[in-house]
């Protein structure tokens, strides 16, 4: 049986009707066409699915698509505001803290809850909040850097 | 995934219902960061998929100085790390909370969750075990409390019949001088599941020792604890009998993650680990 | 000197990146799209004796089931051993036998367990040594039957797919020469590519039976040819679009996916076939990095010169090495590392086994041999009392100095290389560890790699210049991550004076961007660079042509300056790009000419066959790079946990054409090398894989970076774009030798197989109080 849910996604309303099965990150995909957010390994511990629900970052491979209903959901699509980008997107392009790009969506919602909760965090605050999101191109430290960046140039 | 009937119930009675009439065939859905991964990779099946998050009951955090802490089953991991009374309080359960997962799991990653996958290496239960945590169980019977020991039967095996839901973990408030620790010995820093844990809880001089990752469930330390008890001075020479007793009290197993002998060999060492920096607290 | 070139151009991908824009295979959907699955070998080896896919192809929703019998011609980019499903035998667990194409991902994976197979198990080989012995069965019986190309030696009758010689001067004599002999054995065991994208293709065929794949692939024209072969199907007829590559480390070169979905969608023409891997099908049925066994013999003067050196590699292919046995190759023309050594013998050896598919991988078999040599080459220098470093210095190539091959080299960087680390790491200077029960240590490796690839290779480039004086380039070498779409960009600009911004690149569809062997071997750079100045060169050619019509004066009397050409003598003689985009207009209205397209092709000048036997050959490859890294380490001697506290690297990429991403993939290696050394191995148990998932595969994450410090040394190379040479892959080559050297000079312990994981490292420090 299919469920009836309403929710706001990078501050559009949204009704669908989805089977419960189905997790976030396939409604995203399949029924919204917002690709940003990827499926690195569906369970969990890659982090390329990451989107921000209610302020907080998660894994949308990891919550049912039914759960998103009455929920406020930001994809990497929603982070650039009227073509504007936002800081840590500029940030991440100046420090080059991106190469293939297949993490950088996760990457980016994972920063960007980070800096929603705290705008001035440590390195180590800035590690923790990044653990989850792997990357097997850079290195990390250019992505470090740049969420740096950003949240001083936000402060 | 296979396809089932999602229910997210309002309330305990209605959720004991749906659990009572459909047994084994039902899964409760909390944070789900382990339930969706066993149904994707077809561990389990479940039929009817029963949300536990709209319950009320379940959200709370509160403590008190006569019944102590409870933590409410749909209450996050991160939101434990963050609570006030608990990093007061209950340090250990926060330390214990921070090493489960990445940062956006636990989002979503509860401690009951983690108590009721009843994983040998779950993060968290080695320090319910020596907190001597209660599960709060609810059924149309009424609310049960159940000591953690023997609400964790094996692996991913718990004592909960259908038509039973646990609401949250109590925990009884401590008096007096007290500190505690987790240790976990893993292979990466970051996002990794215990190789070894070992949990180290001190209340007025007397000592209780978890250990976890290295027997079917999580074991308590009852030798080392009483070696400890004797001590005098804790340190790293004195601390060598108690973990000669840890290494008598496992029985580990060789996977992926270590051999059976590794794991000799770290339990010794995430103990004496674990016990100095439970020291440190100690106050 | 230059306008565009040697600076740090920001990403020209950043912008479609960030706002997650980017589309990859697995993010395009297509109308009517049908998804696929393969049903996979639970056996290592096995005889196939009958499949029965008849209730998968009863349930509603299948639109179409193969089997071997649908893709019966061999394949191989070197060696023609493969087919894309297994037709007569199976050689390892999750060799893919079967597939199906259904209306939902759910429907193909529900039909895939209804596919019904019957095996007969044959004895299997697991280790390259078991492998190679006289009695062991035989991956592949019909190896003498198998097309490969001119430069690979397989043995018929055996396991052994290839072996690569080496005999120079006269090894027996060096060694009675040398006054101190170190002869070793090394082992590194396969590991996984790990992008964080999984392998994804989507293949449709047309009415007219036109076959388009879109594919996360590094190499469409490679994959182009393969596919050609093992359908029958003319080049032209074949379309190969890879759209966007989520990494790539050599795991997507070569073909992956395509063979299975095209004859899907041949059974189901006009409609699209998807087929993603999940990443447990990616770590176990696509390229792993094969394991290497290695025995090194080093023979040294009293003065430090290395005098002889005795090499053997064995490589555990797994059960196809198409790719696999140009990786021994590369092992045995680099076996001694970047030290010129007079008297040297080696032989490599590819030898098939029942595991996973070994295939190029970063490094491409230079971060396993190397790991080796660099250990063996400390040890000695150990035995001498004399210091790794200076031991280095003494026998890297100098100028006019000879490789392996007997090739003479100029224009060596590796001295500056070793110079800067040893700087940067503070060498000689012991820091005081972080706590009790910690030690520290530093340790050095350096490396050399050249491009492995057949002698021939090309590249092509075309420009088409517009007429509001923008430009599109058009190649098909794929930025994978490594940022070239910027690089090519930046050449076309320096030489066009054409701002970057007004340059798109087009990459990645053999119907429309010209040809490109393949992005692989660090040679985009270097080989598509070479075409993108003399396409560019070609269009400045006809633009002068038609400027001295225009301007009345002599071509060479003119320049190209800010996108105009310009009088040398009379700046304010000049006429814009842009008006010459489409041909020259003349003053009574008639025109000349026409578009300014620039073409361009390159083909690494003169490099050649080796001879069979020795393996000598005055320029069997393009180029070398070199470089080293020194890093400083930390060992928690209770659990044998190692912490990689700084890493120090240098290399001589001849000209950083942008220096940013120069250091990005420098650092990028950097902590993938520390993976290798520290974390990453693929359990197997008898072929089958235990940890096909990032829960007990770990790869670095974000607190695994060291504190890192990145030197580029420009040593220019004469044959390359501005000089440069290529350095993506060899970023992560000494980063393990340099840390097992580290972890001697911690604990005086020595390791010599891969990954160093707290286990071994606290099992080699109790057997060592033993």
């Amino acid at each position: 049986m299919k469920h009836s849910i309403s929710f706001t996604i990078n501050g559009e309303k949204v009704h669908l009707e989805v089977e419960p099965h189905k997790t976030l990150l396939n409604m995203i995909r399949e029924d919204l066409n917002l690709t940003g957010a990827k499926e690195g390994c569906g369970a969990g511990e890659c982090g390329s699915c990451t989107v921000i629900v209610d302020g907080k970052a998660v894994n949308s491979c990891m919550m049912l698509a039914v759960e998103a209903d009455g929920k406020e959901i930001i994809t990497v699509e929603g982070l650039a505001k009227n073509g504007v980008l936002d800081a840590l997107q500029e940030s991440f392009i100046n420090n080059a803290a991106l190469q293939c790009g297949y993490c950088t969506p996760g990457m980016l919602m994972s920063a960007k809850a980070l800096l929603m909760r705290n705008p001035k965090p440590s390195e180590e605050e800035i590690k923790e909040a990044i653990a989850g999101n792997l990357c097997r191109c850079t290195g990390y430290k250019v992505i470090v850097d740049a969420i740096k960046e950003a949240a001083e140039k936000n402060n | 995934m296979n396809k089932f009937q999602y229910v997210k119930p309002a309330t305990l009675n209605e959720a004991a219902d749906i659990l009572y009439q459909n047994g084994d065939e039902a899964s409760i859905l909390n944070g789900g960061t382990d339930l969706l991964v066993r149904m994707r990779d077809k561990m389990i099946k479940p039929k009817v998929v029963v949300d536990v998050k709209a319950i009320p009951e379940l959200k709370e955090l509160k403590y008190t100085e006569e019944e102590g802490l409870f933590i409410g089953a749909v209450v996050t991991m991160n939101e434990i790390v963050c609570s006030d009374i608990i990093l007061e309080k209950y340090k250990i359960l926060a330390e214990a909370a921070h090493e489960v997962g990445s940062y956006q799991l636990r989002n979503r990653a509860t401690m009951t969750g983690n108590v009721c996958n009843a994983s040998p290496s779950g993060d968290t239960i080695a320090p319910l075990y020596v907190l001597s945590a209660n599960i709060k169980i609810f059924s149309k019977e009424g609310i049960k409390l159940v000591p953690i020991d023997d609400f964790i039967l094996g692996v991913r095996k718990i004592a909960l019949k259908p038509g039973e839901i646990v609401v949250g973990i109590q925990i009884p408030p401590i008096k007096g001088k007290n500190g505690g620790s987790y240790y976990k010995h893993s292979r990466r820093k970051d996002v990794d599941l215990a190789t070894v844990g070992v949990a180290a809880f001190c209340n007025e001089g007397r000592w209780k020792i978890a250990y976890a990752a290295v027997a079917p469930t999580i074991l308590r330390g009852y030798k080392a604890e009483e070696i400890l008890n004797k001590l005098d001075v804790i340190d790293d020479t004195t601390l060598i009998p108690a973990m000669d007793a840890a290494v008598e009290e496992i029985s580990p197993i060789s996977d992926v993650r270590a051999s059976k002998e590794y794991r000799f060999d770290m339990i010794r060492i995430s103990l004496k680990r674990a016990v100095l920096a439970a020291l440190e607290q100690y106050a | 000197m230059y306008k565009y070139v040697g600076k740090d151009v920001k990403r020209v991908d950043g912008l479609d990146k960030v706002t997650g824009y980017t589309k990859y295979v697995d993010d395009i959907k297509m109308p009517g799209m049908l998804y696929a699955k393969i049903k996979k070998s639970p056996y290592a080896h096995a005889k196939i004796r009958k499949i029965d896919t008849s209730k998968a192809e009863a349930l509603e929703g299948v639109k179409a089931v193969i089997t071997g019998a649908d893709v019966p011609n061999r394949v191989g980019l070197y060696l023609e051993d493969k087919t894309f499903l297994a037709t007569d035998k199976v050689r390892f667990i999750g060799e893919p036998v079967a597939a199906v194409a259904a209306v939902t991902p759910e429907i193909a994976e529900q039909a895939v367990e209804l596919i019904e197979v019957e095996y007969e198990e044959l004895p299997s080989v697991f280790t390259a040594m078991d492998a190679i012995k006289p009695d062991a069965p035989l991956v592949h019986e019909n190896l003498g039957e198998y097309y490969h190309g001119p430069i690979f030696f397989p043995k018929p009758g055996t396991n052994i797919s290839n072996h690569y010689k080496i005999r120079k001067g006269d090894v027996e004599k060096g060694f009675a020469e040398a006054d101190y002999i170190m002869e070793n054995e090394f082992y590194v065991p396969h590991i996984q590519h790990a992008p964080i994208e999984n392998h994804s293709v989507i293949a449709l065929t047309e009415p007219s039976g036109k076959v388009t794949v879109w594919s996360a692939c590094q190499s469409p024209y490679a994959v182009r040819k393969a596919l050609s072969v093992a359908f029958n199907l003319p080049l032209h007829k074949v379309r190969v679009i890879s759209p966007a590559v989520g990494g790539g480390f050599g795991g997507k070169a070569g073909t992956t996916l395509e063979g299975i979905t095209i004859p899907l969608s041949q059974k189901c023409v006009g409609k699209p076939v998807k087929l993603t891997f999940t990443r447990e099908e990616d770590m176990i049925c696509s390229f792993v990095r094969q394991g290497c066994l290695a025995r090194i013999k080093t023979g040294v003067k009293k003065d430090g010169r290395i005098v002889a050196e005795e090499n053997t590699f064995y490589w555990e292919g797994g059960a196809y090495t198409e790719y696999g046995v140009n990786i021994s190759r590369a092992g045995g023309y680099a076996s001694t590392g970047p030290y010129d050594i007079p008297n040297v013998k080696a032989d490599s050896y590819c030898v098939y086994t029942n595991q996973p598919v070994g295939g190029p991988y970063r490094g491409f078999g230079m971060s396993e041999i190397h790991f080796a040599i660099e250990q063996n080459l400390d040890m000695v220098a150990t035995q001498m009392g004399m210091d790794p470093v200076e031991f280095r210095k003494i026998n890297a190539i100098k100028e006019g100095g000879h490789t392996v091959t007997g090739q003479q080299l100029y224009n060596v960087g590796i001295t500056k290389c070793i110079e800067a680390v040893e700087k940067d790491i503070e060498w000689g200077k012991k820091s005081e560890p972080s706590g009790p029960n910690k030690v520290r240590g530093k340790g050095i490796a350096c490396m050399y790699k050249a491009p492995s690839m057949p002698n021939n290779v090309a590249s092509s480039a075309v420009i088409k210049i517009n007429e509001d004086g923008t430009a599109n380039l058009l190649v098909t070498a794929m930025d994978i991550g490594q940022g070239s779409n910027t690089v090519l960009a930046q050449i076309a600009a320096e030489e066009l004076t054409i701002p970057v911004e007004k340059i798109s690149v087009v990459t990645g569809d053999t119907d429309i961007t010209p040809y490109e062997w393949q992005t692989v071997a660090s040679r985009i750079t270097y080989c598509a660079g070479n075409a993108v100045k003399k396409a560019a060169q070609d269009a400045k050619e006809q633009m002068l042509k038609l400027a001295s019509i225009a301007l009345g004066l002599p071509a060479e009397y003119l320049e190209f300056k800010d996108e105009h050409v310009v009088s040398k003598i009379y700046p304010d003689r000049k006429i814009s790009i842009a008006s010459l985009a489409l041909g020259l207009e003349m003053p009574d209205g008639s025109g000349v000419h026409g578009p300014i397209i620039g073409r361009g092709s390159f083909i690494p000048p003169n490099v050649r066959n080796t001879d069979k036997e020795t393996g000598q050959g005055d320029k069997p490859v393009a180029f070398w790079t070199f470089g080293a890294q020194a890093v400083e380490i930390e060992i928690d001697t209770e659990t044998g946990q190692i912490e990689v506290i700084k890493v120090a690297a240098a290399y001589d990429v001849g000209k950083a054409i942008n220096p940013q991403l120069c250091k990005a993939q420098i650092e990028g290696g950097i902590v993938q090398g520390i993976g290798s050394a520290l974390l990453e191995q693929q359990i197997m148990d008898k072929g089958r894989v235990l940890n096909p998932n990032f829960v007990d595969y770990k790869i670095p994450a974000v607190s695994d970076a060291p504190e890192m410090i990145v030197r580029i040394v420009e040593v220019p190379e004469e044959t390359g774009p501005y000089g440069a040479r290529g350095v993506g892959e060899p970023a992560m080559v000494p980063t393990a030798p340099a840390i097992a050297n580290a972890v001697y000079d911690a604990l005086g312990i020595r390791i010599n197989s891969l990954p160093l994981s707290a286990e071994k490292v606290l099992k080699a420090i109790k057997d060592s109080q033993k």
